[in-house]
């Protein structure tokens, strides 16, 4: 439907008209332009069903056309009698349609900047920021509430007065002219992208604000807008970060411990003076590098590895420590107690990484000194023991081999009177006994060995099966009877064995000397292992022997004290040694039937330990 | 070699030195027993056995030591011959102290182990001999009557006839016919067979 916006009819202003465009000679206007129709207008447009031009014998109608080039309407004549002059008809109402396409514009014009002045004026009034313009020469023109309030003036107490009423001494006193001459000259600056600079308040406090200042040329006169924000909230954070980060820095840059801090990749953020002097006098950079590819590492491809490996850890969110080596400034590898961790954002994400080194390498060689000394005593200990047990051994060697004299003997007599059907039997059984005098003396020079001391990860029940062997060598002579009960599921232990069988032998051979003046039937000593509530194995020797005495008791751990009449009085102390250097424990109770059980623990292997 | 009837106990808590022992006088023909310890040995041991015995000197519970005390208690007399290994001397001097026949260390020479069993065999023979001929003796001596038994102990103590006489208030002639009883009672034809029965049954009495 098409709509009349003006009409003029029969020499008055008609009505608005709504009519169907389609088939009218209005419709022929939009789509072609200019139309003229001299006469007979109903017998041309036979289609037209609207009754706007019935009756009507011409028709000259012009579109309106936008700046755009679009129609936007059209201004049309219907008359009753046939045109006299068309052209002229159709020039009058083309130059009607001009005209009204430039009414429509204008007026558009307008609209759009009276909406335009009233944002502008709203988002000034209501603008956070001050602002404040000026005149071509430097005098306030307008301010707005926020800069009312900045500076705490009131609108009218400014306006007029050169801006440099608003800056401190002794910027007040240059500035005087600043604008004028700028102006004039075109010297200095006013315009930019903002800077901080010094203001004002009318009570005479100053602070700082941000300014930015733009220039505007109006009908040849320029004037100068001005916004600002007052910063000294900002500056007062930024002054307090940069105390706390000056503190930070400090504490870091001084720390005993070599720390660093590395971005989520592994990059070197910051590293303090300790790590990086460790290696000696400052060198290149390590700023930006990967800290796996530090110099620092270059001695060693596994310690490389290790190193990235424990970053992409720390960056998946798990913290990883390990021994490190790296060298020093003497060149030798001092040992590190390395650790890297992340640190968490809000989002729990690792935002960066940290990593602390500690050198312990005095501790670790005192430690080492200590194991090997350590190590030195048990070995003399286990040394002493074994000729304590010579007899027991010697007993036990001899068994098998008097066996394998005895069938050796029988083997000849039976060759030398032709009789070679057991001959078989005979070598089997020499075989057997040979290999059973061989374990012996295998268990026998395992305890005698002073190997180094190697950590294994083993069953408990294996390795104090083979020290119930050594110790039956004895209680087979002095007829003890040893029971030992295998715990089950027992977590395997990561130890030095033979320290360790050292340990349970020299409390099997206590338990059996406590008894030696029992009746036969009481002489016999129980072994048990098993697993504490603490996740430690236990390993606990009973005997239904004298028990501890109270005085005996506050010795019985002291190197070189003895109740026995033969020994060194080392056993337990050393035993405490070894079951304290595998960080376990050692003690004892009292028997409800008599009797003392001693017993000691052992932490159960980490899982690398025993992969 | 003669044991018939002779059997060689072995008592050993040591497995492979009791089937090597076996093993070595089965190739020289003699019977032997094992047992595993001395308790074994006394639930089985039946005195009327004759042989020797062969006994370690250390085993659990009840030692070599201990049963031979045992035995010995029980009247056995059968010879035992310890098996000792180092360091059990003291224990083995205690041994024949109580009567041991011998001892022999581990790892035995053959000659020396057959040799010690053969001399314990015999020694058991002997005695099983002697106790027969005791025997023999005393079932002899069991008919003669109380007067025969009177000159019998006085003449193999070497008292005249007329000194018998006189103390038994008989006359020689008396003490003569008695004697010659005695002599064909005991199966003997001289003075000296005579006095060597009455020393046999002294010794048997005492032991």
């Amino acid at each position: 439907m098409s709509r009349t916006l003006a009409s003029w009819e029969d020499g008055e202003p008609g009505p608005v008209r709504e009519y169907a465009l389609s088939g009218t000679p209005c419709e022929a206007v939009m789509r072609h332009g200019v139309q003229i129709v001299d006469c007979e207008l109903g017998r041309r447009y036979t289609l037209d069903r609207s009754s706007i031009g019935y009756g009507c014998e011409s028709f000259v109608g012009s579109p309106i056309v936008n700046r755009e080039g679009e129609k936007i309407g059209q201004v049309c004549v219907f008359g009753a009698q046939p045109l006299v002059d068309p052209e002229m008809a159709s020039a009058l109402v083309s130059l009607a349609a001009v005209r009204v396409s430039a009414e429509l514009e204008h007026r558009q014009q307008q609209a759009a900047l009276a909406k335009s002045e009233a944002y502008s004026k709203a988002i000034v009034a209501t603008a956070a920021e001050g602002i404040v313009t000026l005149d071509a020469r430097g005098r306030i023109e307008s301010v707005n509430r926020a800069a009312e309030q900045m500076f705490g003036y009131e609108a009218r107490e400014l306006i007029g007065r050169n801006i440099n009423v608003l800056m401190p001494e002794p910027y007040r006193d240059e500035h005087k002219g600043y604008v004028e001459r700028y102006v004039a000259t075109g010297e200095g600056t006013i315009c930019g992208a903002g800077r901080e600079v010094p203001a004002q308040r009318k009570d005479g406090t100053e602070f700082p604000i941000h300014l930015a200042a733009s220039e505007v040329v109006l009908d040849g006169e320029r004037c100068f807008a001005g916004i600002m924000r007052d910063i000294s909230e900002q500056k007062k954070a930024e002054e307090s970060r940069k105390a706390v980060e000056q503190r930070f820095r400090a504490v870091f840059e001084q720390r005993h411990q070599l720390s660093g801090i590395l971005s989520v990749e592994g990059r070197v953020l910051e590293a303090n003076r300790k790590s990086r002097e460790f290696g000696g006098v400052e060198g290149e950079s390590v700023t930006g590098r990967f800290y796996w590819e530090l110099p620092w590492w270059s001695h060693s491809a596994e310690m490389q590895r290790r190193m990235q490996d424990a970053i992409r850890s720390a960056a998946d969110g798990e913290s990883t420590r390990f021994e490190a080596t790296r060298p020093r400034a003497d060149r030798q590898l001092a040992t590190l107690d390395f650790s890297v961790r992340p640190i968490m954002g809000g989002d729990g994400k690792p935002v960066f990484l940290v990593t602390e080194s500690h050198d312990i390498t005095e501790q670790r060689l005192a430690e080492e000194e200590a194991r090997q000394h350590r190590a030195r005593v048990a070995h003399v200990a286990r040394l002493s023991t074994l000729g304590e047990m010579a007899a027991g051994i010697a007993h036990e060697i001899n068994q098998p081999l008097t066996a394998i004299s005895l069938f050796a003997q029988a083997g000849r007599r039976l060759a030398e009177s032709g009789s070679y059907e057991r001959m078989g039997e005979i070598c089997h059984k020499l075989n057997e006994h040979a290999l059973r005098a061989s374990e012996v003396v295998e268990r026998m020079q395992t305890m005698a060995r002073q190997g180094e001391s190697v950590k294994e990860t083993v069953d408990c029940n294996e390795l104090i099966d083979t020290a119930v062997k050594l110790a039956e060598s004895e209680a087979r002579i002095y007829d003890f009877q040893i029971d030992f009960h295998k715990g089950r599921e027992l977590a395997p232990v990561s130890v030095d064995a033979v320290q360790i069988q050292q340990v349970a032998l020299n409390l099997l051979r206590n338990a059996m000397e406590a008894m030696v003046d029992s009746a036969a039937e009481a002489r016999s000593v129980t072994i048990r292992t098993g697993m504490r509530d603490d996740g430690q194995v236990e390993i606990a020797v009973s005997d239904k022997g004298c028990g501890v005495s109270e005085p005996d008791a506050d010795r019985l751990f002291t190197p070189f004290s003895t109740t026995k009449s033969s020994g060194m009085g080392m056993g337990l102390s050393i035993s405490q040694a070894i079951v304290r250097a595998h960080g376990g424990s050692i003690g004892y109770r009292s028997n409800d039937g008599g009797g003392t059980t001693f017993w000691f623990t052992l932490p159960a292997a980490k899982r690398e330990e025993h992969e | 070699m003669n044991n018939d009837g002779q059997t060689v106990f072995i008592v050993d808590d040591d497995e492979g030195v009791r089937d090597g022992l076996s093993l070595l006088l089965a190739t020289v023909g003699l019977s032997c027993e094992l047992y595993e310890s001395a308790h074994d040995f006394l639930d089985a041991y039946d005195g009327a056995r004759r042989g020797c015995l062969v006994l370690d000197i250390r085993m659990p519970r009840m030692t070599g030591l201990d049963l031979q005390k045992k035995l010995q208690e029980m009247g056995c007399t059968v010879p035992v011959i310890f098996i000792t290994g180092h360091g059990d001397i003291p224990m083995a001097v205690e041994a024949m102290r109580h009567g041991a026949l011998d001892f022999i260390r581990k790892p035995f020479r053959e000659h020396d182990l057959l040799e010690r069993i053969n001399e314990a065999l015999n020694i058991d023979e002997d005695a099983h001999r002697k106790a027969l001929d005791r025997q023999q003796i005393a079932e002899k001596l069991s008919t003669l009557t109380e007067r025969e038994k009177e000159v019998f102990d006085r003449v193999a103590d070497g008292y005249m006839n007329k000194v018998i006489a006189a103390e038994l208030g008989i006359s020689e002639r008396t003490v003569e016919v008695h004697r010659g009883q005695v002599m064909k009672k005991l199966d003997v034809r001289t003075l000296a067979q005579l006095v060597r029965v009455k020393i046999e049954l002294e010794q048997s009495a005492a032991a």
